[in-house]
């Protein structure tokens, strides 16, 4: 769950700073807000399947850790 | 030998009699592939069918490069009253059986399709186990449907295969045609909240001569299939022609675009800037407004900047989102023409009234009745547009821009 | 940090193929004009001297990554922040670095795949390779340095034999003053590939032979310097000023149009090639920072457990950070040099060296008494 927390903390300030580095181009919150999203609006039905099985290898790579603690913490 | 044993080996005997399965059988040397099968009328209102059929030595001969003097596929007629009397007329002409799984083409004439339509020529190929529900129709415009099945094609050899090929890439590069199978156009004849559209395919350069070698035999092909708009029907009738922007903003409507080019005025300049559409979508959805129906479309489209013709610096975002919103206004003219167009025919050819029957099935019962003549006509259509530069290709100013600045 | 060393060699083919990797591709320094390569000349000296602080901030800590040693120098609350603000920035050049990627792949070789697909596929490969550990990256480096001077070895031998340079095109070199161009080359160029270098201030310790950093450091800045000046010198000389500026992509202009004895010409895997290279070593050398930067700040246990959420992270952002790659390279150009390398290059480390340059100091009289 920690590492959950790590990668929300990473995204989000990620993704302020793309939308700040739109509004410094000139745009308004708005129109960057737009420009930052709508690249998911158009998929491909390939790319949904993708986008979907790496957002289920990433909920698995949270709770993959719990399970093998005690045996990776054997191989150190 | 006694009896016990006896008994057992008759009875094996007998059983090999009955498991060969060759009941059914039909060698390959009594078959005669049909690829295409066009339907016409002729003066007297008789059904005239006209059998494409695969000549499979003189393929192969031209596949391997060796061949070619000999045309690929043979042509038999038949006048009748059916579609299956049709068949049995033909076979009198045929040494062999006409086999029609392969038959991937059915070409339906213009008048045909017009005077009688469709209904009553369907049931044989839907009913008939050897027909494929996947089989693509065409009509022939302003050509006879034997027209189309007589003539001799380049490249792909089986003039069947042309016209599917052709359909198809059509629809996949430009969105001009509909490549649409038995099937769906039975399904669609069905529907009363849906109207058949077929893509039409003519004869250019009709010689007289297509029918014959010589007519693949010169580099500039002098009758060629080619596909030309998309037919729109009504109660089973051909009734109207989509070409151009009008058959591409139906597709936009459909959602059967996968790329298509867009030509943008700039600056006084007639298609100046080209627009590749890369991928789309589009949602349609059915509303009751104080029991009104109401669709709104929307459509988000992405793709890349192909062509430039004017100086324009894209560089600058913002004059990439001045582009982009043309672009989407563009889109959303051609995709009005359309509908207006097919309320004009009062033909429901996008299916509103099947959405309408799938979000509200209570209300439909009563908009059922009058929906093609009355609602349809008037139905209030919301289109938003929405298109998406990606790329600009492997320049990003145009080299006009450069010229311009040396002539100040 | 992971108990791995690599030599000496290794950090240097690094941060020669980092410093390569998307710089190749894009019209540097286009603004100068035919002076572009003095230019890149000029910022390459910038470079060195940026190369100068880092390595001072790394003599203080020499056993000790970025991310711990902010720690040291600015306490452990003020340092955290600041070293997750440069796992942040770390992220992030690899995000634009990735969609740098992707954008060319689909411009010239896929246009119907989507950006997402080629980006994901390519950022998997990076998460593998990061899981691995930097020794492997290291490894990989060697191999791909041997192959990318081939490359560009036998297509400047075919750019010479295919006689299509013309010096002239590079003439006249002072129409921009002489002044206009030192400040071209210590401001934007700079940063963009040089200032980069500053990743390695998180490989630094893994080196083994510490006392040869300097000249490893200077050495490989210098010849990827010289490399990246000769390489936008013949692009002018072969396209000329104008066709360079307004191709987004001058080298693949360049081998497109290489033509020799009949036979060889459309090069054009020769671009693929040098793309896959440079970006694979530079999206991988920003992740596996990134990594063990973001370990380090919030204590994991297990870098390479973070390797795919961060590669994900890296995904998603590169495609959100613009909708166009217009947009994505007129950001690139303008507001980040300005307001993103700028502080996380020079500000912030300058003012930690002087920091630590007091803190020693301190500590050194504490220590002689």
């Amino acid at each position: 769950m920690k590492i959950f927390g790590i990668t929300v903390l990473i995204l989000v300030p990620l993704v302020v700073i793309s939308l700040g580095m739109d509004i410094l181009l000139g745009f308004d919150l708005d129109n960057s807000i737009k420009h930052a999203f709508n690249p998911f609006l158009v998929k491909d039905p390939a790319e949904l399947i993708l986008f979907l099985i790496l957002l289920v290898f990433l909920v698995f790579s949270f709770f993959y850790r719990k399970k093998k603690k005690g045996n990776t913490k054997g191989q150190q | 030998m006694n009896r016990k044993r006896l008994v057992p080996l008759l009875m094996m005997l007998i059983a090999t009699l009955f498991t060969t399965g060759c009941w059914d059988k039909t060698e390959l040397n009594e078959m005669a592939i049909v690829s295409a099968v066009g339907l016409d009328r002729n003066k007297e209102g008789k059904l005239v069918g006209t059998f494409q059929i695969i000549n499979p030595g003189n393929v192969a001969g031209a596949l391997q490069g060796g061949g070619g003097t000999n045309p690929p596929i043979s042509i038999y007629r038949a006048t009748g009253d059916n579609v299956l009397e049709l068949d049995s007329l033909a076979s009198t002409k045929i040494s062999r059986d006409m086999y029609f799984a392969h038959a991937n083409l059915v070409v339906i004439g213009e008048e045909l399709a017009k005077e009688e339509g469709l209904n009553d020529i369907f049931d044989a190929f839907e009913r008939s186990p050897e027909f494929r529900a996947t089989t693509r129709i065409v009509i022939a415009r302003g050509v006879k449907a034997r027209d189309i099945v007589e003539t001799l094609t380049a490249i792909d050899k089986v003039s069947a295969e042309k016209v599917i090929k052709t359909i198809e890439t059509t629809e996949k590069t430009q969105g001009k045609n509909i490549s649409i199978n038995l099937q769906e156009v039975i399904k669609n004849l069905l529907s009363t909240g849906k109207e058949p559209i077929i893509s039409g395919f003519t004869v250019k350069g009709n010689t007289g001569k297509e029918d014959s070698m010589e007519n693949t035999m010169s580099s500039d092909i002098e009758a060629n299939p080619n596909a030309v708009g998309i037919g729109v029907f009504k109660d089973g009738k051909l009734i109207d022609w989509l070409d151009g922007d009008k058959a591409i903003g139906s597709m936009w409507v459909l959602d059967r675009i996968e790329s298509t080019n867009l030509n943008l005025d700039w600056e006084g300049k007639k298609d100046a800037i080209t627009y590749q559409v890369i991928r789309q979508k589009t949602n349609v959805g059915a509303k009751l407004v104080n029991g009104k129906p109401k669709i709104s479309i929307k459509v988000r489209a992405e793709g890349d900047i192909r062509e430039v013709n004017v100086p324009l610096n894209l560089t600058d975002t913002h004059v990439l989102i001045d582009l982009e919103k043309k672009l989407a206004k563009d889109v959303k003219k051609e995709m009005e023409v359309a509908i207006v167009r097919a309320q004009k025919n009062k033909s429901d050819i996008f299916g509103f009234g099947e959405l309408m029957h799938e979000s509200h099935p209570k209300e439909w019962k009563k908009l059922e009745k009058n929906w093609d003549d009355d609602t349809f006509p008037k139905l209030e259509v919301d289109v938003q547009v929405e298109t998406f530069i990606r790329r600009t290709g492997l320049r990003n100013k145009p080299f006009l821009s450069n010229l311009k600045k040396k002539d100040q | 940090m992971e108990k791995a060393k690599i030599s000496g060699y290794q950090l240097f083919v690094l941060i020669f193929l980092f410093e390569m990797g998307s710089a190749l591709l894009v019209p540097l320094a286009g603004e100068a004009k035919q002076a572009a390569w003095l230019v890149i000349l000029i910022a390459m000296i910038g470079g060195f001297l940026l190369f100068f602080i880092y390595y001072g901030l790394f003599q203080y800590y020499p056993d000790q990554l970025l991310t711990e040693f902010v720690k040291q120098i600015l306490g452990n609350f003020l340092g955290r922040i600041v070293a997750f603000l440069y796992i942040l920035y770390f992220i992030y050049l690899a995000a634009r670095v990735l969609r740098d990627f992707g954008d060319t792949l689909l411009t010239f070789a896929y246009p119907h795949v989507p950006l997402f697909f080629a980006n994901a596929v390519f950022i998997l490969v990076v998460v593998y390779t990061v899981r691995k550990g930097i020794e492997v990256l290291a490894r990989t480096g060697e191999l791909f340095f041997v192959l990318e001077n081939l490359l560009l070895m036998t297509f400047m031998l075919l750019i010479v034999a295919s006689g299509m340079i013309h010096l002239n095109n590079l003439k006249p070199i002072f129409e921009i003053s002489g002044t206009e161009l030192m400040k071209m080359g210590f401001t934007k160029s700079v940063f963009f590939p040089f200032g980069e270098v500053i990743v390695f201030l998180m490989i630094f310790p893994y080196l083994n032979e510490p006392q040869r950093l300097k000249k490893i450091g200077i050495g490989s800045l210098a010849t990827s310097g010289i490399f990246l000046a000769i390489i936008m010198a013949v692009n002018i000389a072969v396209l000329g000023v104008d066709l360079t500026t307004r191709s987004q992509y001058p080298l693949l202009t360049l081998i497109q149009s290489i033509e020799v004895a009949g036979i060889l010409e459309r090069l054009d895997v020769y671009f693929l090639f040098l793309l896959m290279i440079g970006g694979f070593i530079k999206i991988s050398v920003f992740t596996y920072v990134a990594v063990t930067g973001t370990a380090n700040v919030f204590n994991v246990k297990q870098p390479s457990r973070l390797a795919y959420p961060v590669g994900i992270v890296i995904l998603l952002i590169s495609i959100i950070m613009a909708s166009s790659y217009t947009e994505h390279i007129h950001e690139g150009l303008g507001a980040v040099p300005r307001y993103i390398h700028l502080p996380f290059q020079v500000i912030i480390p300058l003012l930690l060296l002087i920091i630590a340059f007091f803190k020693n100091r301190k500590k050194g009289r504490q220590a002689s008494k």
